[in-house]
């Protein structure tokens, strides 16, 4: 497929993704609905909207961070809970919700803010100045193990059953009950951390050939992955903040948009945010049409999507492998 | 233009692997690194590109290597690494174009100049015809012409190449030799580390004779390339048979 095509796919795929998610859900609101005095008019301003445009802006954040991440790193299994951006988000929402503060969205939105800052901070300062990805994915574990622990501590602590349920549904991401107010906080951040995140296009290109063949190209190791640092913590730290846990969105979609334009780092940035976020936006709306009162919870939605997705990965690379 | 190695000592770890190098290498000559396995010639490669740290001065016409920026050095020195790293498997022409990157700001499209310095790379090193295949469909002698073809799109005044040889057959080898011969014949400078000794008396015009991290010798070719002291260099004994130096026990 030409790369001007597969852009057009996708971005008509997250216009009518972003319209799915306007229109489905228990209740459908018709086009004829839109903009009258029908009371379904309110539930797309005042439910759909904030949930439809934090499905975007998260799937686009998500999914360029992952495309950034595994081009960084060289390695097609890459996320960006690898480096534990999200889990140290995590935790900070989680302490903001043992503290009592699970109803207040400014302050959970700041601690888990606050925890992805701390996370970007200790990365660095695990890291040092070797510049190495190598460095890079051994301090992401380091920090993505020690918030999880974390995390599971203050679980296995939770002061009652109300904050462990609160804990518990926060972490496994939604989006449900957003407000306009939880997205215009929350997406400047995701769109500062990708605009971070794309000025290492150029790097991430050169890293093909190997780190020391890209530094003899000009490729400032420290300053690249500073940079990555930083854009995955805003852009991340703010998409966790505002849904939770989301998993998989980063892994896979840079998987599915490469067959359409190409392996070539820098050529799949674009084309994985526009891809996240038709991912986000197509499961949220079919996780609200799911039979049931509760709805099922996107984070969850994805991992199950991810599951036959690595089973078709497994597939496909013990074809290519098999030996005659 | 001249690159002057000065009293040059790097250390990794513990280990001193290149301890008080000094040479100077003018440009429109190839400068052949010889020497055993753990000699320190790739060490030394990476030393003048500024890639790792040590001691003593490595200089670009009098200007200190490592003070350079990172872009400017780039564009003066290019560097073709022995792994021939390609993680993503994309089309030959993208792997040179990234050839251009020191003389490109990020979003910046390919210029003229770029375009014209990628077509020359690639009809210079007969690549142009498999320019749309992709890297991982190509065989290693033409992956090979493409990573060369990426290190002479930055155009650089000197061109540093690892081992460039390792896995092409005879025809390929002397079909690269004769590429570096002739960036080196256009007036830039070549420092290539070879195995094969034969393969340097055939290209070089000096050769730096390295053993334990020292300069043994350094000179023109024909005065290094002595049976004696390959002897002293490698170990075991050499016999000169017409042009090839052949190994002996």
């Amino acid at each position: 497929m030409k790369r001007r095509t597969a852009f057009a796919v996708l971005a008509a795929l997250v216009v009518a993704g972003f319209l799915l998610s306007l229109i489905a859900g228990k209740v459908w609101v018709p086009f004829s609905a839109w903009g009258s005095a029908d009371p379904r008019w309110w539930i797309i301003v005042e439910l759909r909207l904030p949930r439809a445009l934090l499905g975007l802006a998260i799937g686009a954040t998500l999914g360029l961070s992952g495309a950034v991440l595994q081009g960084y790193l060289r390695n097609p299994l890459a996320d960006p809970a690898l480096i534990g951006v999200s889990s140290s988000a995590g935790l900070g929402a989680v302490i903001a919700i043992i503290l009592g503060f699970g109803a207040a969205p400014l302050i959970l939105f700041g601690s888990a803010m606050a925890g992805a800052a701390a996370a970007v901070i200790l990365l660095g300062m695990l890291v040092g100045r070797s510049g190495s990805a190598l460095a890079f994915i051994l301090a992401g574990t380091v920090l993505q193990t020690l918030a999880g622990s974390l995390t599971a501590f203050l679980i296995s602590v939770a002061p009652n059953p109300f904050a462990l349920a609160e804990i518990m549904g926060w972490m496994m991401g939604a989006l449900t009950d957003r407000s306009l107010e939880d997205a215009v906080r929350a997406i400047p951040f995701m769109a500062a951390g990708c605009a971070v995140l794309t000025l290492s296009a150029r790097s991430l290109d050169l890293l093909s050939l190997g780190e020391e063949t890209a530094r003899s190209l000009g490729v400032r190791p420290g300053r690249l992955q500073a940079l990555i640092a930083l854009g995955t913590g805003l852009a991340v730290g703010s998409a966790v903040a505002a849904s939770g846990v989301v998993g998989f969105v980063g892994l896979i979609v840079p998987h599915l948009v490469r067959p359409l334009v190409g392996q070539r780092p820098s050529d799949i940035l674009l084309p994985s945010a526009l891809g996240g976020a038709a991912l986000v936006l197509f499961a949220d709306s079919f996780v609200r049409l799911a039979p049931g009162t509760e709805e099922v919870r996107l984070g969850i939605a994805m991992s199950v999507l991810g599951t036959p997705f690595f089973f078709a990965l497994l597939m496909r690379f013990r074809k290519d492998h098999a030996w005659a | 233009m001249g690159l002057t190695i000065d009293a040059l000592r790097v250390q990794l770890g513990k280990r001193t692997v290149l301890d008080g190098i000094s040479a100077a290498l003018d440009t429109g000559r190839v400068t052949a690194l010889l020497g055993p396995n753990g000699a320190g010639k790739s060490t030394l490669l990476r030393a003048i590109l500024s890639l790792i740290p040590g001691e003593g001065t490595v200089a670009l016409d009098g200007e200190p290597v490592s003070a350079l920026p990172p872009r400017v050095r780039a564009r003066r020195l290019g560097y073709l690494p022995q792994t021939g790293e390609l993680a993503w498997n994309i089309p030959a022409r993208s792997v040179v174009e990234l050839g251009r990157a020191p003389y490109r700001t990020p979003f910046a499209a390919l210029s003229e100049r770029d375009e014209a310095a990628i077509e020359q790379a690639m009809a210079l090193t007969d690549t142009a015809q498999f320019a749309d295949r992709l890297t991982g469909e190509l065989s290693g002698g033409e992956r090979a012409r493409v990573l060369l073809a990426r290190v002479l799109a930055g155009e650089p005044d000197w061109l540093l190449a690892d081992e460039p040889l390792a896995s092409l057959d005879p025809a390929h080898q002397v079909d690269m030799l004769d590429r570096l011969r002739k960036f080196a014949d256009g007036g830039r400078g070549v420092v290539v580390v070879l195995h094969e000794l034969s393969h340097a008396a055939r290209i070089a015009d000096d050769v730096m004779l390295l053993k334990a991290g020292r300069l043994l010798a350094h000179g023109p070719a024909p005065e290094v390339l002595r049976p004696e002291l390959l002897s002293e260099a490698y170990g075991i004994g050499f016999e000169r048979h017409g042009p090839a130096i052949v190994p002996v026990r």
